[in-house]
């Protein structure tokens, strides 16, 4: 037999017990083309450009998951950021847009489409200003549409009026989408370094030097490594390395595959893969559980934040050898309310918002789907995301905050979304007053290491 | 109902005028890709899924697991035996009551189709009990052959 018995075994075991999923074939569509004279033909343009280019993007996966018998989660859309594609408009304008982007998706069957966006780290075009201020009620009135905004960037440095405004249209946005627990927020993302090709929304657009159009894809599999950890036993650090190596190859391999052969069946270049181990808040498909297999008592004991690093470098390492398109976030996610360790951590107190701020410093994203009481002043979630975009500054790495301030719900109660993205319970925030350093205004500049040439 | 982009009309246009070689004139490649763009328009499949979406190339394998009964392999290989499949390679393993078993089909050679090789076994795994199933070899060759 040319393949060992053992060999297609586990691989069903990965599918078929320990969750193993690509997590997003996301579909990147330029839409640099559709900007016109007046905001009707626009919308128009993108609505056509879109279900045109993305029309068989859902048949066709379909199609490849039921060849290789893995499923793919998630279909996606990504666009050029809406702020840079249709520079010209005002809020409202930008708002009709959304809306187009919003059915759009629906046409297309895909649940999400993200790419209402706009990198502002060294500063605001017209367009930009618009684009953040339309934000909120953008968010509150369609389904699928996803937001993020780049406030910051090892070489530029940290644009503190973009921090504030962010905080404010996330509390603003927070309000406007109250009955449903402030769920716009769930799909807004502050970055800092923000990659052009991240496959995984909420945070994914299709950036401005992509080409026409390009198929992309994220990994997953926090619960085969978990698998793989727990049969491994106690052994010491460097063989834990090598195994979650061997995993993480064998996952990027056949998500490289899965995003070639999709790629292909669509007749677009294939992008990039994205070696991120993404959780769900399905049991045992989660990062937390890792950590905790690893031999920490909970996520957040002393020790959580070697542990993280030591999966996420070894992900990598497996990953790079693996497949030659490597791109977007790459590295663990630690979103809290997608992820049952986290949220049992959280729930016992385990975790705290500082925890969660060191461990960003080693993996992939930054503070993740984390709900805090809606009482959090503005200015004080412009220190989180100043915190967050200092550690990806100076360690030239993507750092972002998606964060919740639930409207009328405190520390002690829950938000519970359901799906993918899962349940919170509202974390605490430390009550001191940041106003006085992040109202000072302006840019702080970029670190020493943004000189490299 | 489905509308073709003008991607797809391009590549039955190309592939018409690839058919035709020296006998094409712009009226009868004309006539061919309207006849054709009409024929699919009427909601036949999607001319570029069955172009590149063909999965009759290659391998595909085919795994079954369940608590052991008679005619186990004898039913699995009358599919694939009314489907005209070449079967390369079999293995078996029983551990107490538990059977798996592993078909290595090609399917280029008959030109096989997968779609309905993985709706009989989806049929005839749920009307025995066990599990079936069916991925084409490249997911193996893919995560295990560097």
């Amino acid at each position: 037999m040319s393949y060992n018995f053992d060999e297609i075994i586990q691989t069903l075991r990965m599918t078929e017990l320990d969750h193993f999923d690509i997590r997003t074939v996301t579909l990147g569509i330029s839409l640099r083309d559709c900007a016109s004279r007046n905001v009707e033909t626009t919308a128009q343009k993108i609505y056509d450009k879109i279900t045109r280019t993305a029309e068989r993007h859902v048949e066709n996966a379909r199609r490849v998951e039921k060849l290789y018998g893995i499923s793919i989660a998630n279909k996606r859309i990504a666009v050029t950021p809406v702020a840079i594609a249709c520079d010209g408009l005002n809020s409202d304008e930008f708002v009709k847009v959304a809306h187009a982007l919003d059915r759009a998706a629906r046409e297309c069957g895909v649940d999400y489409i993200a790419g209402y966006s706009a990198l502002v780290q060294k500063g605001y075009t017209n367009g930009d200003r618009e684009l953040i201020k339309s934000i909120p009620q953008a968010l509150a009135e369609t389904g699928r549409v996803c937001s993020s905004v780049n406030v910051a960037s090892t070489k530029a440095g940290i644009n503190m009026n973009a921090v504030l405004e962010m905080a404010h249209v996330i509390k603003k946005t927070a309000v406007l989408t109250q009955e449903q627990d402030g769920i716009g927020c769930a799909k807004l993302v502050v970055f800092c370094n923000v990659p052009e090709d991240n496959p995984f929304v909420a945070g994914a657009f299709h950036g401005v030097t992509e080409a026409e159009v390009v198929l992309n894809v994220g990994i997953s599999g926090p619960g085969v490594v978990l698998d793989a950890i727990r049969r491994l036993g106690k052994t010491d650090f460097m063989q834990l390395a090598e195994e979650i190596k061997k995993t993480s190859f064998k996952i990027t391999r056949a998500g490289e595959i899965i995003g070639r052969k999709t790629a292909e069946g669509l007749g677009v270049p294939f992008g990039i893969v994205d070696l991120s181990l993404a959780p769900t808040p399905a049991i045992g498909d989660s990062i937390a559980d890792i950590i905790e297999a690893m031999g920490l008592e909970s996520v957040g004991a002393p020790g959580t934040t070697a542990a993280l690093a030591l999966l996420n470098e070894s992900v990598k390492k497996g990953g790079i050898m693996a497949t030659s398109s490597v791109g977007g976030m790459s590295g663990a996610f630690i979103p809290v309310s997608e992820d049952q360790g986290m949220i049992r951590a959280a729930e016992k107190g385990h975790l705290s918002l500082e925890k969660l701020e060191a461990m960003t410093s080693v993996c992939s994203v930054g503070l993740d789907m984390i709900a805090i009481p809606g009482k959090t002043p503005a200015e004080t979630i412009a220190g989180i995301i100043a915190d967050e975009c200092a550690i990806g500054m100076v360690n030239n790495k993507t750092t972002a905050v998606r964060i919740l301030p639930i409207h009328g719900k405190d520390v002690g109660e829950f938000v519970d979304y359901g799906g993918l993205l899962g349940r919170a319970p509202i974390m605490p925030v430390r009550n001191l007053d940041s106003s006085v350093f992040v109202t000072r205004g302006g840019q702080i500049p970029p670190p020493i290491r943004s000189l490299t040439n | 109902m489905k509308k073709l982009t003008q991607q797809e009309i391009e590549k039955i246009t190309q592939a018409a005028i690839r058919e035709l070689g020296p006998g094409a004139s712009p009226e009868k490649i004309t006539q061919i890709v309207n006849d054709v763009v009409a024929e699919l328009e009427k909601g036949a499949p999607s001319i570029a899924l069955s172009a590149s979406g063909k999965p009759a190339e290659g391998r595909v394998i085919v795994t079954a697991f369940g608590k052991n009964q008679p005619g186990v392999v004898y039913k699995i290989t009358k599919i694939l035996f009314e489907l005209n499949l070449d079967i390369q390679d079999v293995s078996q393993k029983i551990v107490q009551d538990f059977f798996t078993l592993i078909i290595i089909v090609d399917m280029a050679a008959s030109g096989g189709d997968f779609n309905q090789l993985k709706t009989r076994m989806t049929q005839l795994g749920d009307e025995m009990g066990i599990r079936l199933f069916v991925q084409h070899e490249d997911i193996f060759k893919s995560m295990y052959r560097v």
